[in-house]
């Protein structure tokens, strides 16, 4: 999605950077005060240099970058927490950003206090915070607690109540550093669909994570940061590839690691999976270009009446996602107690290369992951004839004589 | 939870520049106030909730420290030392004079030394949320204010209850122009101070010696009338905006003519204006740093 500077934007950057005064000493800082500023005793350490974007109305930008790439930095100017160095930001719109969950929050004040506290901090006026104030806190569901003094919640509750409280005032710009969902999985759960919600309502989203998968879910464009300067920004899927290729670059070309991600008791998992040539049940490591195949995963669901998603992606050395399937893309649902799915590939198009399979196990919405893992051994794919490139498209060649090509020209 | 509607007006955009002047910054100062007036509201009602809340005496508490402390010096001076540096007609009248001066020196210097140290507690709030700075050393000094209000309006009762003559209306009302010239003289003070210790935190200590340095300068356990100072020291100690302070709080009490009051409220006025001025000029200055550096 391309923003141009007539379109109706909530976001804006030209040419932002930043930069952060660094002293040796203490007594640097107070001499270059009492001089007031004519002696300069400190160096300049640029965070952000050179960043242009705009975000439409109702977008929602990514943001991905290694640590110390400049994307809090980027969040905070947005979100007016600092100053630039140089260029400049515009928002418009009412901002909420959660950078930090909590943020305010007073241990000695009860939940209800301080989520009227965290609106009016939010810009909210009295009388509309107390309007959202029934439904901030029936969302955060921790009940009679609401009264008591924050001190006394557990971890859990309190996060739920900030974040609760972050997200009931529904602004135009949300920016969200890393925090997108918390609590258990039920919670987590809700806090997505408030997100979609945010979505649906035409408002903008604002979000960094190293979640790659979250960010081609929850984004339509991702600006890749590296050493403060931006690197791409264009279609989520084209960005996050890029940037997983630079990523696996730098860690030496070692195998894909073992995915997060694993599932909690009580929660859906996968039971086993399996490569198999189509027809057999013996497992496959080696298979040709062309190939016929199966993938077969067994799954289990503990929740009375869930319903989940299943995932599976074609992952080259270098994490570049290759080709992937999943249930909900093609209008399916996994439903029950427990199940195998298997996924067919009557031709596997791919060239030779040694890849991952990654299996994740989503809720119904395709969004929150219960499990993701790669099968346990890669897939090697042998060519069987000189072929370039990743992947083999269906083709033909048609070869003409040019007396016969002119003669159609004419 | 139901969303509310998107509005429909495009909302006029805020742009966040590099290095805004110095006029702009300070500019900010009284645009923030104003904006941020529920803010302040509620930040008010928690500091004062915070400092009072869990105590059993709870707003008794600033009557009953500064008269501890008055009772403590009182006893000093007269008892051990045998001096009598109010030269008041009664004991009794010599503890309102000493009382009083306590209650109103006790209120600045809690509120400066608080004030102080605003942004630097809060540096967690300021480096996660576009939180107005402004506030936060208002906050302390406004409640600092109110406690020292109630304080003294204990006092006044108390003197009323053990004999003391009644109050004045006419001198009690000019309590609100001296109020807002002592708030004035605080906020500015209380700017300079939280700006500077937010980058340099020497500054909170050398407050703290000033403070008690500022205790004996100014006529709180002493009169100038009484100790017969010399013209020169006389006019240091005239020039010393919480000797007017002090002096003037005492006639809105004891029911000093008005004149008398409002001719104190004007000599402490230019101090005020000067504090506020220069205050919000170093807090603009330094303002941009605080999220970076506190």
């Amino acid at each position: 999605m391309e923003v141009h500077v007539q379109d109706e934007w909530v976001v804006r950057a030209e040419n932002l950077g930043k930069a952060y005064r660094r002293y040796a000493r203490p007594r640097d800082r107070a001499l270059e005060l009492a001089s007031c500023g004519l002696l300069r005793r400190h160096d300049q350490q640029w965070a952000l240099r050179g960043v242009d974007f705009a975000i439409a109305r109702g977008e929602a930008l990514g943001v991905c970058g290694a640590n110390g790439a400049g994307k809090s930095t980027l969040l905070k100017l947005l979100a007016g927490v600092t100053l630039p160095s140089e260029g400049r930001a515009a928002v418009a719109g009412r901002v909420t950003s959660l950078l930090e969950l909590g943020t305010g929050f007073h241990p000695d004040f009860t939940g209800r206090e301080n989520v009227l506290h965290a609106g009016i901090l939010a810009g909210w006026s009295a009388r509309e915070v107390r309007a959202r104030l029934g439904a901030i806190l029936d969302f955060a569901e921790i009940g009679r607690a609401v009264d008591d003094p924050v001190r006394t919640y557990s971890s859990g509750m309190g996060l739920r109540l900030a974040f609760a409280a972050a997200l009931g005032f529904e602004p135009e710009l949300l920016i969200l550093d890393e925090v997108y969902a918390v609590g258990d999985q039920y919670f987590q759960s809700k806090c997505l669909e408030r997100l979609r919600a945010h979505r649906r309502d035409g408002r903008t989203l604002l979000f960094v994570s190293h979640g790659l998968y979250d960010l081609r879910q929850m984004c339509e464009r991702v600006l890749w940061l590296a050493d403060g300067r931006p690197v791409q920004l264009g279609p989520a899927l084209e960005v996050t590839n890029a940037y997983a290729a630079a990523q696996r670059a730098r860690s030496t070309l070692g195998p894909v690691p073992a995915c997060p991600g694993s599932p909690c008791i009580g929660q859906p998992r996968i039971v086993s999976a399996r490569c198999s040539r189509r027809g057999s049940r013996e497992p496959l490591e080696h298979v040709e270009s062309g190939a016929a195949l199966e993938i077969a995963v067994e799954w289990s669901d503990p929740r009375p009446g869930g319903a989940l998603q299943l995932g599976i992606g074609f992952v080259r050395q270098d994490q570049l996602l290759v080709a992937a399937a999943a249930t909900h893309l093609d209008g399916l649902t996994l439903r029950g107690a427990a199940g195998r799915a298997v996924l067919e590939l009557p031709a596997l198009e791919l060239l030779s290369g040694r890849y991952e399979v990654v299996l994740y196990l989503f809720d119904e919405q395709g969004l929150q992951r219960f499990e993701e893992r790669p099968l346990d051994a890669p897939l090697v794919v042998v060519g069987t004839r000189h072929e370039e490139g990743l992947v083999r498209l269906e083709h033909r060649w048609r070869l003409e004589s040019c007396a016969s090509a002119e003669r159609e020209a004419a | 939870m139901s969303s509310l509607p998107v509005t429909e007006a495009r909302p006029a955009p805020r742009w966040i520049v590099a290095q805004p002047s110095l006029a702009a910054r300070v500019a900010l100062l009284p645009r923030e106030l104003c904006a941020g007036r529920e803010l302040l509201g509620a930040a008010l009602r928690r500091e004062l909730a915070a400092r009072l809340s869990g105590t059993l005496l709870g707003p008794l508490w600033p009557f009953l420290a500064p008269l501890a402390l008055a009772l403590g010096y009182g006893l000093l001076f007269t008892r051990v030392f045998g001096l009598d540096p109010v030269r008041a007609s009664s004991a009794a009248e010599s503890a309102a004079y000493v009382v009083s001066g306590v209650l109103v020196w006790s209120g600045c210097s809690e509120a400066l030394a608080r004030a102080a140290q605003s942004v630097l507690e809060q540096r967690g709030l300021i480096q996660k949320v576009a939180y107005p700075a402004g506030l936060l050393p208002l906050v302390p000094v406004l409640a600092s204010l109110v406690l020292s209000l109630a304080g003294l309006a204990v006092g006044r009762v108390a003197w009323s209850a053990f004999g003391g003559a009644a109050p004045a209306l006419p001198s009690l009302a000019c309590a609100v122009p001296l109020l807002v010239v002592q708030a004035a003289l605080l906020y500015g003070l209380a700017l300079a101070f939280a700006a500077l210790n937010a980058l340099v935190r020497d500054v909170q200590h050398a407050l703290a010696i000033a403070l008690t340095f500022g205790l004996f300068a100014t006529p709180v356990f002493w009169s100038a009338r009484a100790l017969e100072l010399d013209p020169a020291l006389a006019a240091l100690v005239a020039a010393n905006p919480f000797a007017s302070l002090v002096e003037a709080w005492r006639g809105v009490l004891f029911a000093a003519p008005p004149g008398e009051i409002l001719a104190l409220v004007l000599r402490l006025a230019p101090w005020s204006a000067a504090a506020l001025v220069g205050g919000a000029a170093v807090f603009g200055a330094l303002r941009g740093r605080f999220a970076d550096e506190a």
